[in-house]
Formats: structure tokens, sequence, C-alpha cells
């Protein structure tokens, strides 16, 4: 009898343990999907405060014609007004977390004008996020135009 | 003098920790550009052994907003009908956090199809992590280069 309540025991603490891992990765995931929506957001506003935080110094943007960015040159672009996110909508959604590194894939719908030059569409994200002093900054974004049908 | 020796030793040490660390992320970065010659390697030979060593279970890879899975991606690399002549990268950025990296670069490709060269030009964004003391991508963005 003392055997099978140990291994009774054994079960629901491995599968609670297993359970309570699961339920804390998927609450990562969930405040990672927030947080890049947040983002988003934050570019419609150009809320320089929330995207100077959340886009780490040393963030390489890569947009769909396969230039590159420094934060700088990103963040002075919408500052400036040249960039402007009239609205940007996410969905297909996927968190991945790994501990301290997170990837975050989905697809975003945007309209936005460069310049003056209408640049809506919809692009595929990959954004990399590593958690620093128990925030998540977004270290690397990778966008592609999707072709439209 | 003891005061002296021992603020010697502290800025020795600090210093020292600095450089070793750094010398750590470099060796990590030559390591993570490796690879990814390798995968470039493998690629051209069509070399899916190879490729699958990279390649974490759960890799997604995009390629201009279309998304593949690793099975996905195997089926892409063995339907490629075109003969690669060469296979070149460049433009690396690797960042280090650990145990994931960031590595960004830019690769050309010279192909043949029919007769006909073609050369195309991507940037790439792939994510690595290091699982049982090998690295492993779980992700990986292309984007073709806009020619001018």
């Amino acid at each position: 009898m003392k055997n099978i309540s140990i291994a009774v025991s054994v079960i629901v603490l491995v599968f609670g343990a297993t359970i309570l891992a699961q339920t804390q990765t998927e609450s990562v995931e969930q405040e990672l999907i927030k947080l890049v929506n947040d983002w988003m957001d934050a570019e419609v506003k150009a809320d320089m405060a929330f995207l100077d935080q959340f886009i780490a110094e040393d963030c390489v943007i890569t947009d769909p014609v396969g230039a590159v960015w420094t934060k700088a040159q990103f963040l002075s672009g919408l500052k400036s007004g040249e960039g402007v996110v009239i609205s940007a909508v996410l969905d297909n959604m996927k968190a991945r977390v790994y501990g301290d590194a997170a990837v975050v894939t989905g697809r975003m719908t945007a309209r936005q004008t460069f310049k003056g030059q209408d640049i809506s569409g919809q692009y595929q994200c990959t954004d990399t996020l590593i958690k620093k002093a128990d925030r998540w900054q977004c270290v690397a974004i990778h966008l592609s135009s999707i072709a439209q049908k | 003098m003891k005061r002296i020796a021992f603020a010697v030793c502290v800025v020795v040490l600090v210093f020292g920790v600095g450089i070793l660390t750094k010398a750590q992320s470099q060796s990590v970065e030559q390591e993570l550009i490796k690879l990814e010659n390798e995968w470039g390697e493998a690629i051209v030979k069509r070399d899916a052994a190879s490729i699958d060593m990279l390649m974490a279970d759960e890799f997604i890879a995009i390629y201009d907003g279309s998304v593949f899975t690793k099975a996905q991606y195997f089926e892409f690399v063995k339907s490629m009908k075109e003969e690669i002549l060469s296979f070149a990268m460049d433009e690396w950025q690797v960042r280090v956090y650990g145990e994931a990296g960031v590595v960004m670069a830019r690769s050309t490709t010279k192909t043949r199809l029919a007769g006909k060269e073609t050369t195309n030009q991507l940037r790439f964004t792939d994510i690595w992590l290091k699982r049982d003391g090998r690295w492993k991508c779980v992700a990986a963005h292309n984007s073709t280069i806009a020619q001018k």
C-alpha cells in the first residue's frame, strides 16, 4: 500500500511539474505576443519612449527589400515623420520561448507611408527577443513582403 | 603598498575577465559563422543529413513571406532543380546572448537552369540555440534583396 502511495505521489509530482512548466511557458508566450502587439500600437502612436525601451541598442532590422537598419536609423525615420504607421494589425502569431531568448513570428498587415509614399502591405515577421534585467527587448527584426494573390 | 598591490590585482582580474568574456564571445561568433558555412555547403551538395544535424526539430523557415516547417524546407531543398554554380556569404553580423545566437548576413547564389545563369542575393536572419552542447538553428528568415 505504501509503495502504491509513493508511486502515485511521484506521478502527481511529475505531472504537476510538467503542467506548471507548460503553463509558465504559455504565459510567457502570451506576454510576448501582447508585447509585440503593444509595440505595433507604439509605432502607430510614434511612442518613442516605448520603442526606445523595447528595441535593444544593438538591434538589427532587415526590411522587406533586404536593406538593413540600425535602431538609431529606424527610430529617426519614425521621429522625423519620414515613416508613418497608420495602422498595424498582427495575426498568425506564434511565440517560441527558450529560457531568456524567444522567437516571435507572425503576419503584419500595415497601412503606412515612407517619405509620403504609400508602402502599405502584408508582411511576414520574425522578431528575436532577449530577456535582459527582467525585461524583454527586441534584438533582431526581419520582415518579408507577402505576395498578394 | 599592500593596498596598491590589492588594487592592481582587482584591476588585472576585472580586465582579465573582460578580455576572456570577449574572447569567448568572439569564439562563439566564429563557431556560428562556421556552422552557417557548413549549412551553405550542405545545400550546394544537397546533403540532407548534414542540414538535419544543424536544425532543431521545430525549425521554421521564412522565405520571402512563405513559411516552411523543417520537413517542407527539406522538400524545398530537394526539389531545387537549379545547378548551384557558387554560393558565398558576407556582411556578417553575429550576436551571442548566452545559449542563444543571432546571425545576420547576405548570401549570393549563382545558379544555372536550362542553360540560363541567375544570381540571387538574400539577406538572412538565423536564430541559433545551444542544446546539449550543440548549436541548432530554430528559425531562419530570408528576404530577396531588391536589385537596383
